[in-house]
């Protein structure tokens, strides 16, 4: 047990006879750090971070939530909130300004190698980081003699600076503002040697972090900055082996093969983090280029004006996905994509032969479409069937034709033939079968297909009311959906597009958004179910898993909405992510 | 098998079925202790945690067996009606449903219903993956469950109807023209008289009593035209089943390799049993008789019935009164050879020592090692009680110092509070942890 009364008299003798490095201008952190590091996070606004960690409204409604409360009721939490206060007490502050003044200069970490971390503070209030050492110098000190023990703390000098250490896995310095922390003195030492001018290249004058500080220039007002030596950590033998493996599923392939190509070329990655207005944004880029028109994966980079177009809108939007990926180009690439023929590939082909007879599936099927595709995930409505017990989202795809008079139909044989398989192999399990419908919404005749619920139980195997697969063709467009109401949804959608096209985003060539709130909304409506598949999955009480799921839920809620862009800038790949509150 | 010695000794004399199937009567010579408590409820309630032990040693075998086949309503009607609805809005995945199966065992508060669910599902050997869906399944289930201590007749013509049975015995169509001679003969041999008792002339009655039930989207039906109505109904062919004492012998044999031993009884100590069920064959009265004989506290049932792996994991859980992720459970117990919702062959699983061969002992220790685990699929859920951390009460709840003192001794030395699921893991693999 800590006696802080008793303490003080000793504390201030401390802090009078305590040697502190004499005062000198701070160099910035990257000139004491190696050149070989691996991670350097500078957290330029720590007060900002802070800040948005504790006041968005993400964190304000985890906060508010039963379960964050019934967590403040442990004992545990209290004895936490004890020992804070007791520090706040202690330092003469509390502990978001105690915050600021031992970090507001900014804090840098370094991941050298596998336990092998430095940080470097720097304090906005030097006397309050002295004090900070100073009382937990003692707290050590006080915990050993009532131990029986000797003094944990051991001090000794290098390259003119004080080092301390209370164990083998901690050793730290003071030096006028700032405090270096390292996780082993070797390392402390290394930091003091690059300080002192002695020894290895610094990182500030590193080819890669400099030209990363250079292609995050427009964001150097940013909260927080990070360098990754990509070349360094592609030394590590697993992750070698995992970039040059390659994807062999055609579908991630489509989807990933240009993030994949960029990590493969990739020398170091910069990422910026910002927070403004409670809108959180990351940027990250990298020194690969985009590939060559003839290279393999040029099928996921658009030439400039052109790009993924805008997402489509539709009510209760849970996610939509829009992507530039020339269709004909990657399959006419597949056999140097995917060398080994998995039987996924195979059956796809055998599958696709079927559907589309006596076409040639790269030139008349892939061919005959744009390269703008367009995804939405939709919560579903079932105005005139029945409700299933597990509310699945509806799904479509929306495909732009180059000779819409002409594909649509070999589109619509095609889908009626899929149909045909299905409703052929739920037939050999005694399963009921889809029925086909030819209905008009706005002037638009489609395709659907549902089940019959004449004579369906009651019961919990409604899971196929989720679907009512429907083919519709709007202008030049394509729409595959799982579900009828966001089919109806995205003909309305497409109608407004004839009078206002959609925008294509210049060299980007994926464009995700999720909603949060409706997100939330769908997981609400599932909510019973997922408590039951908690309740097996991680045996929990079912006062547990509610627990659980409404927490899920309110995070979910709180997020607000999620954009994420990939595509590249200035010829080199680029990510944006933000996030932005829910209103 | 390990020697182990019950307090109760070895009183009873196997050629004296009398004796044998007498209520058991704790004297000085034969008391009734921790070691009778435990086995009691190692064989109908998978374990019994400590508490129930301590009950059961206060209340006597009387009021502990009266408990334990009479569980009170109040406690197990608000239950079952709570599983039920959450089993009935998971059957749309077989997985699902194993997964609330096997935590019905854990957390039921009448757990003999469940051993005794799962008695009957190992002899009608139905196979989800043959039954087809959740739903039917699920319906499989709640009519073993709700016969499972009641009569045998009601239950069997029940089952010859059901969905699950017709689908799981491919007989999903029994039509006039073609009668189901395999359907038959699986019910005669697996749920009536048994192989010996029954001729081809005997199988081609009962095909064609089956005749008109179909299976038919997930449901039975009878359809008049396709049945032959000079071979009798499907209740005529029960009643013949039920009708041969044979019927009664082999059930009886079965429950005793169930509830006494692994080993097989002669025949003598089999005809009280017989001529309890016959022609009744009211279930819960032999259970009972059976429970509370002379026989069941003796050494020729004291350890005397290899665990399956259900029984294994289960009890464990239960003993530890922890509540584990079961989806993984019925996964890791798959892998043992007991999917519990899919019966390996038309005879349900192996018994006894069958159980047990050098790859399957390994999976044992494997699958409690994972269950005690701090990290994994079970995210470290069972671990001994805070104010239980003792190594000398984990060797009474879960051996009940059933072992030689060497063994004990060694166990106890290399013992640490800190690290008492090393001892339970340790205590697990034991060859006399491993038998019932």
């Amino acid at each position: 047990m800590f006696r802080p009364l008793s303490l003080l008299p000793a504390a201030m003798v401390f802090v009078l006879t305590a040697s502190i490095a004499c005062a000198q201008t701070a160099a910035p952190a990257a000139d004491w750090i190696p050149d070989t590091a691996l991670i350097v996070l500078e957290v330029r606004q720590p007060q900002t971070l802070v800040d948005y960690a504790v006041d968005s409204s993400l964190s304000q409604a985890m906060q508010s939530s039963p379960q964050w409360q019934q967590a403040k009721a442990q004992p545990n939490y209290a004895k936490f909130q004890q020992g804070v206060a007791f520090f706040e007490r202690l330092l003469e502050t509390d502990w978001r300004a105690g915050i600021t003044g031992l970090t507001g200069g900014g804090v840098t970490l370094a991941v050298l190698g596998e336990d092998q971390v430095v940080m470097i503070a720097d304090a906005a209030d030097v006397r309050l980081l002295n004090r900070l050492h100073n009382t937990l110098s003692i707290f050590a000190q006080t915990a050993a003699a009532n131990k029986g023990q000797a003094d944990p703390m051991r001090t000794w000098q290098h390259a003119g600076i004080n080092c301390y250490s209370f164990n083998a896995t901690e050793a730290h310095a003071l030096i006028d503002n700032r405090l270096v922390l390292a996780s082993r003195a070797a390392i402390l030492e290394r930091v003091l040697d690059l300080r002192a001018g002695h020894g290895e290249g610094v990182m500030s004058s590193s080819v890669g972090y400099r030209a990363a500080l250079q292609a995050s220039s427009s964001h150097d007002q940013a909260a927080a900055f990070t360098y990754v030596n990509v070349a360094a950590v592609k030394q590590n033998p697993t992750v070698a082996a995992g970039l040059n493996q390659g994807i062999d599923n055609p579908l991630a392939a489509l989807l990933l093969a240009p993030l994949a190509d960029a990590a493969r070329q990739a020398k170091w990655l910069a990422a910026t983090l910002d927070v403004r207005d409670q809108a959180l944004s990351m940027i990250t880029t990298t020194d690969a280029h985009t590939p060559a028109a003839n290279a393999l994966t040029s099928f996921a980079y658009p030439s400039s004006p052109d790009g993924a177009l805008a997402n489509l809108n539709t009510p209760r939007r849970l996610a939509a996905m829009s992507f530039y990926r020339d269709l004909h180009a990657f399959y006419a690439a597949k056999d140097e994509l995917f060398p080994q023929r998995t039987s996924g590939l195979i059956f796809f082909e055998n599958m696709m032969g079927i559907f589309f007879t006596g076409r040639d599936l790269t030139d008349e099927v892939l061919g005959e479409l744009e390269p703008h595709i367009r995804l939405v995930v939709a919560e579903q409505t079932w105005p005139n069937g029945r409700a299933p017990q597990v509310k699945l989202p509806g799904f479509a795809v929306v495909f732009q034709m180059k000779n819409p008079d002409r594909f649509s139909l070999v589109a619509e044989e095609a889908w009626q033939k899929a149909l045909g398989m299905v409703n052929f192999t739920r037939g050999q399990q005694a399963l009921p079968g889809l029925l086909i419908d030819r209905p008009t919404y706005a002037g638009i005749k489609y395709t659907s297909a549902y089940f019959s619920d004449a004579g369906a139980t009651s019961g919990s195997d409604d899971t196929r009311f989720n679907l009512r697969p429907c083919i519709a063709r709007v202008g030049d467009h394509l729409i595959l959906s799982s579900t009828e109401s966001l089919t109806c949804d995205l003909i309305d959608s497409l109608k407004r597009e004839s009078s206002s096209p959609a925008k294509a985003q210049p060299s980007r060539h994926s464009l995700i958004e999720v909603d949060g709130a409706q997100l939330g909304s769908i997981l609400n409506a599932n909510r019973d179910t997922l408590i039951r598949k908690n309740m097996i999955e991680k045996g929990n009480t079912q006062a547990q898993a509610e627990g659980e799921i409404n927490m899920l839920i309110t995070i979910v809620r709180a997020i607000g909405s999620a954009r994420v862009e990939v595509g590249s800038r200035d010829n080199h790949p680029q990510i944006t992510l933000q996030l932005a509150p829910a209103k | 098998m390990p020697a182990t010695t019950h307090p109760a000794g070895d009183f009873v004399v196997m050629d004296n079925p009398r004796h044998a199937w007498a209520a058991y009567e704790p004297d000085r010579d034969h008391p009734w202790d921790l070691k009778c408590a435990a086995h009691l409820y190692r064989r109908t309630a998978f374990a019994g945690t400590w508490l129930q032990l301590q009950q059961a040693m206060r209340d006597g075998p009387h009021q502990t067996i009266d408990r334990l086949i009479n569980p009170p309503r109040e406690q197990v009607d608000p239950f079952n009606q709570q599983h039920d609805l959450m089993e009935a809005a998971a059957a749309n995945s077989i997985e699902q449903l194993r997964a609330w199966w096997l935590r019905r065992m854990i957390t039921t508060p009448d757990p003999l219903t469940e051993i005794m669910t799962l008695f009957w599902h190992n002899r009608f050997a139905v196979r989800a993956d043959r039954a087809g869906s959740g739903r039917v399944m699920l319906g499989y289930l709640r009519l073993l469950r709700a016969q499972a201590m009641g009569q045998y007749g009601p239950m069997l013509s029940a089952a010859v109807r059901d969905p699950a049975v017709l689908k799981g015995y491919d007989a999903e169509a029994n039509r006039k023209a073609k009668p189901n001679n395999h359907f038959a003969r699986r019910l005669l041999r697996r749920l009536g008289p048994g192989d010996g008792h029954y001729t081809k002339a005997d199988v081609a009655a009962a095909a064609r009593s089956m005749t008109g039930w179909f299976a038919l989207r997930g449901n039975a039906r009878f359809i008049e035209r396709e049945h032959d109505a000079a071979a009798g109904s499907s209740d005529d062919l029960v009643r013949h089943m039920l009708a041969d004492r044979a019927t009664a012998e082999q059930l009886a044999r079965d429950l005793y390799r169930w509830l006494i031993s692994d080993v097989d009884p002669p025949a003598t100590l089999i005809e009280p049993l017989i001529e309890a069920l016959y022609p009744g064959y009211h279930i819960k009265p032999v259970v009972e008789m059976m429970l509370r004989s002379n026989l069941f506290f003796s050494d020729v049932a004291y350890r005397h019935r290899v665990k399956s792996p259900v029984e294994l994991a289960v009890g464990l859980i239960r003993s530890l009164e922890g509540l584990v992720p079961t989806e993984p459970l019925g996964r890791d117990l798959t892998a043992l050879g007991h999917d519990v919702l899919n019966p390996p062959t038309a005879a349900g699983w192996p018994h006894g020592p069958r159980w047990i061969n050098t790859i399957s002992l390994l999976g044992r220790a494997d699958i409690v090692g994972s269950l005690l685990a701090a990290k994994g699929p079970y995210e470290g859920k069972l671990d001994i009680a805070p104010d239980r951390r003792d190594a000398t009460f984990v060797l009474n709840l879960l051996v009940q110092n059933d072992l030689p003192d060497a063994a004990a001794n060694a166990l106890l030395a290399d013992a640490a509070p800190d690290h008492l699921r090393q001892l339970i893991h340790a205590v697990c693999c034991l060859p006399e942890y491993q038998l019932a």
